[in-house]
């Protein structure tokens, strides 16, 4: 459920295309070599591991404090309400629950341009559609909403969860089924390496800015954008988090939210972006020249070289699919729920009408053209979104503070 | 029921373990012709029956057929007449029917199944506008050549002695300029033709190159060239032990036209399809099979080339697409009719468009095209469309040559939108919109007066307008200047043309290959995550703009009045480092913002709660 949520459909999109990228482009190693990989490798997980899970981490926690605790409504201002004083504080608790709307809205919208544009690619190698088609993309747009203005109708919040645990349960299978139909050896000794090399390299990586090197570019257009994507997401992921973490301790909380789904990411992108690299450098090639050309393709190139091809392109279709359903759904709920002051069953119309909002937003981006309209867009809501959470930092540790003293001071 | 099942597990393991016994072989020699027609045969032969086809590389046709009779492939598919050649029968090749070679082969236990329905004759042509000026008409006129004939052909025509070259230069007494040409690929042996390298290429019926390409045939007057009809040829012992084979390849009896063979070729030699995939096609659409075969579906990166008046492009169309692939050859080119070509390459649909230099210039009312489109570069230069003005000799007018009513292109096309620029220039307007033919058709009727025609210098439809004797070829008048920016003055040499002599000076627009400009943004490599949305069109690097021009053959780079691939890396150099003060400024204010931010949230949770 955490994962389908909190990634979904980005896994299937960038699980082997994102690695071939770096493999050819990432600053600071000669493009092609085995260093390149390796380095490729660690990038990768730089931006799907730790940090993504830490942000949501935070999110989840400060409300999960807070709602358990104190009993606050699953808002993103009430923490600051609930922790600090002042008469700034109501307005930007007010701001801060205005601007987690904006951020989930616009970055749940990217996700779903990024879904259609995987799902049309599908289409184009299962059955022959033309892979550039406006009309497809409305159609696909159209059925999309259709799948899931219904369970919004319907009370189905338990269908939903179900066939969202089900969806991830069926990606690990084809994880699996491409780790032991794939070069398995291989694929174990790069899980292996990618875990140490982005064990020593996470920290490095993590402060390096290149000011000696004229990548800022680069830095701005994958690793920030990964991290606006992520922020855009918290409030909305942290909701579900938090409320499926009643009873834990906060060291239970932070393991189970950053280390174990990190780990996850760790295997997928080994799994997929190994046997992307295992088929560039020793199978066939042209799979970076695939990816250069066209992204949305990589997944189904890479199914296309392993056995039962056709049922491999099959699922990953019908599982970008059920992700993007799942994501605007819970999106769409969360919405709903920020919008009627926290209630935990916000009315059906309000959920149809965010769940038409995010298919606009959604349309609109796809069909739109621009890509600096889309970055900048989800810009907009992440960037003061990433000041309130520090915000909520402050509060929950002021909260912390506040608590009497239960445990011996080391 | 028990010993039932046990059976069939049984017969089916039995026939699992003895493969050979269920595999077809057929033989592909090195012809793209002969691969498309073995893939055919092989996927016929999969759907309709339960065999299963090996497919075996032959060295080439000859290697097939000792094979065939050495019982290591089973199916080929061959011509009659080159059985005849290699068969050294005392029948010359030009008797070469199916029922001949049947009846030959027959005896030493082959089967000619029926003929497929085309014949895969050699063919001798010329450029269709030189045929006219040398009046060249059948084989035999190319002895009128006094120095001899240059002559572009394959290597293996100019090594087969009876129905190749040699036997065709003493049958027709030819003598030769040099040696021969020997150039394997069709369309590069056109091309070698049409840059005057050789005076004739020797083709076949067939060749995919030949279809949008406007080349004369000489008559075989003097009957040399023989029949090629082609078969699928098997051996009686396969025939017999399994009739359902022929049975099922029975269906492609004349099913395979000239003009379908044609297509398939073009798709694989001008298109890079795969011979499997025209072949999986040609049987779909055939009606000959349902199933798309699912064995090779090596994805393969398309490049798509968007065009919105595929007129304007015209013969220039095989040359577009086949000079693309050269440069991308794992690529699959495919030439696409679009509503508005910048546009499709602007919105990430296609890579390259095939437009007028004008494209670059919108063209807005009361603007003297001040704006230029970036979106988009110039890569390089297929070929100049000369403005050609036509009047009849009768009516003919040196200082007003724009009297009377005036024809121009079909209303709404870039021809007739680039005639009426030069028109606004002399002020006066187009009366008369209507495509070219009915233009010259009109003007020779005395329905208008002036037709405005935009074309390739010397080109095969002016040519033949002019030829006739009736019209004339005008310049544009000294005192017209036409301030559009992509219209420079031109001049169509003396010559050109039948019945002119003198120079001409017009104007003239570049036809270009554009990509999009880095300009729109960087591509998903540097461009991250949310560039990947839409942009699915890196621009192409400068290397690839240079491969691309030298494989057009011209040397004419684009006009610099357009934005091109070579100005690009003057351009980004500058703009790397720039910055503005007030930017710069800007930036200082919000991290010092962003630390005091931080400072304070810093207090926050420092200063204890006072209660």
């Amino acid at each position: 459920m955490l994962f389908a949520a909190g990634m979904g459909v980005g896994l299937l999109f960038w699980g082997v295309a994102e690695p071939l990228m770096h493999f050819s482009g990432a600053p600071g190693n000669q493009p092609g070599t085995p260093e390149a990989a390796r380095h490729a490798m660690t990038v990768t997980l730089f931006h799907w591991s730790l940090h993504a899970w830490a942000v949501y981490c935070v999110s989840g926690l400060v409300l999960a404090y807070f709602g358990f605790r104190k009993g606050t409504p699953y808002l993103p201002g009430a923490p600051l309400r609930s922790a600090l004083s002042g008469v700034w504080v109501k307005p930007t608790a007010w701001l801060a629950d205005l601007l987690a709307v904006i951020a989930v809205a616009l970055g749940v919208a990217g996700s779903i341009g990024l879904g259609v544009f995987q799902l049309q690619s599908g289409l184009h190698v299962l059955a022959g559609t033309d892979s550039q088609s406006t009309t497809l993309t409305v159609t696909i747009l159209a059925v999309l909403m259709v799948c899931y203005m219904a369970p919004l109708m319907t009370d189905l919040d338990k269908g939903v969860k179900w066939l969202s645990n089900g969806n991830m349960i069926v990606a690990i299978l084809v994880l699996l089924f491409v780790l032991f139909a794939g070069p398995t050896a291989f694929l174990l000794r790069t899980a292996v390496t990618a875990f140490g090399d982005y064990l020593t390299g996470v920290v490095a990586l993590s402060f390096q800015l290149y000011p000696f090197a004229d990548v800022g570019q680069w830095l701005e257009n994958w690793t920030l954008t990964y991290w606006f994507w992520w922020i855009a997401w918290a409030p909305f992921v942290g909701v579900f988090i938090a409320r499926i973490s009643r009873g834990r301790t906060i060291r239970e909380f932070v393991i189970g939210v950053m280390v174990v789904p990190s780990l996850f990411s760790v295997l997928w992108f080994s799994v997929f972006g190994g046997t992307g690299f295992y088929e560039e450098l020793h199978g066939q090639g042209g799979m970076v020249k695939l990816v250069r050309e066209d992204v949305s393709t990589a997944l189904f190139a890479l199914f296309d070289r392993l056995p039962f091809s056709d049922l491999l392109n099959g699922t990953a279709l019908v599982l970008s699919f059920i992700f993007l359903v799942t994501s605007v759904v819970s999106a769409a709920f969360v919405l709903g729920m920020f919008t009627s002051q926290g209630s935990l069953n916000p009315s059906v119309g309000q959920k149809l009408a965010w769940g038409a909002v995010l298919g606009g937003l959604g349309t609109a981006l796809t069909l739109s053209g621009n890509v600096e309209a889309i970055r900048t867009v989800a810009f907009i809501g992440a960037i003061p979104f990433t000041l309130i959470i520090l915000l909520q930092v402050a509060s929950f540790l002021r909260a912390l503070l506040a608590e009497p003293d239960t445990q011996e001071k080391p | 029921m028990k010993t039932h099942a046990f059976l069939v597990v049984f017969c089916v393991l039995i026939s699992a373990c003895q493969p050979t016994q269920n595999t077809v072989s057929v033989g592909i020699p090195p012809s793209t012709e002969q691969a498309i027609l073995a893939h055919v045969v092989s996927q016929l032969i999969e759907a309709n029956t339960d065999f299963r086809v090996r497919m075996v590389e032959c060295r080439d046709a000859y290697d097939c057929g000792s094979r065939l009779a050495a019982e290591q492939i089973d199916v080929m598919v061959e011509y009659s007449g080159s059985a005849l050649m290699f068969a050294h029968s005392r029948h010359s090749v030009r008797e070469g029917t199916l029922e001949q070679v049947r009846k030959l082969y027959e005896p030493h236990g082959f089967r000619w199944l029926d003929r497929l329905g085309f014949d895969s004759g050699y063919l001798m042509v010329v450029p269709s506008d030189q045929a006219r000026t040398l009046g060249l008409q059948s084989i035999a006129d190319l002895n009128s050549l006094e120095d001899g004939v240059r002559i572009t052909t394959s290597s293996s025509y100019w090594h087969r002695p009876v129905d190749g070259l040699p036997g065709l230069l003493r049958h027709y007494g030819l003598r030769l300029r040099g040696k021969p040409l020997l150039i394997e690929d069709p369309f590069k042996r056109l091309v070698a033709l049409h840059q005057g390298l050789a005076d004739v290429a020797i083709v076949r019926a067939t060749d995919g190159a030949l279809r949008d390409v406007p080349y004369a045939r000489l008559d075989d007057t003097e009957k040399f060239y023989g029949r090629y009809e082609a078969a699928v040829v098997t051996r009686t012992s396969v025939v017999n032990s399994h009739p359902q084979i022929v049975e099922a390849l029975g269906q492609l009896k004349d099913r395979i036209t000239q003009h379908i063979m044609q297509n398939l070729n073009y798709q694989v030699e001008i298109e890079g399809v795969l011979p499997e995939m025209a072949a999986n096609r040609f049987l779909r659409e055939a009606k000959l099979i349902t199933e798309e075969q699912l064995a090779f579906k090596t994805r393969r990166p398309e490049m798509i080339i968007a065009v919105d008046e595929p007129e304007r492009v015209g013969p220039m169309r095989t040359v577009a697409v086949r000079v693309v692939r050269e440069v991308f050859p794992d690529h699959r080119v495919l030439l696409r009719t679009t509503e508005n070509a910048v546009e499709a390459v602007v919105q990430g649909r296609a890579r390259l468009a095939v437009i007028g230099a004008d494209r670059f210039f919108p063209d807005k009312e009361g603007q003297r095209f001040e704006t230029r489109d970036n979106r988009i570069e110039a890569v390089a230069v297929l070929g100049t469309a000369y403005l050609h003005i036509l009047r009849r000799k009768d009516a003919a007018s040196l200082k007003n040559v724009f009297d009377g009513t005036i024809g121009v292109g079909l209303r709404g096309s870039e021809r007739a939108h680039l005639a009426s620029i030069v028109l606004r220039a002399a002020n006066t307007k187009p009366t008369i919109f209507a495509e070219t033919k009915a233009l010259l058709q009109q003007l020779e009727n005395a329905e208008i007066d002036v037709a405005l025609i935009f074309g390739l210098s010397g080109n095969a439809v002016l040519h033949e307008a002019l030829a006739k004797g009736t019209l004339t070829l005008q310049g544009l008048p000294d005192d017209v200047e036409v301030l559009a920016p992509f219209l420079p003055p031109v001049r169509i040499p003396g010559g050109t043309y039948p019945g002119q002599s003198d120079p001409v000076e017009t104007v003239g627009i570049q036809i270009v290959f554009a990509s999009p400009s880095p300009n729109i943004g960087p591509g998903p490599l540097g461009g991250g995550p949310a560039a990947a949305l839409l942009t699915q069109n890196p621009p192409l690097t400068v290397e690839q703009a240079n491969a691309l021009a030298q494989a057009i053959g011209n040397p004419e780079p684009p006009d610099p009045i357009l934005p091109s691939v070579w100005m690009r890396s003057v351009v980004q150099s500058h703009a790397a480092h720039e910055g503005t003060t007030g930017q710069n400024l800007l930036d200082t204010v919000l991290n010092a913002g962003i630390i005091v931010f931080l400072v304070w949230v810093g207090m926050l949770v420092i200063r204890r709660p006072t209660k």
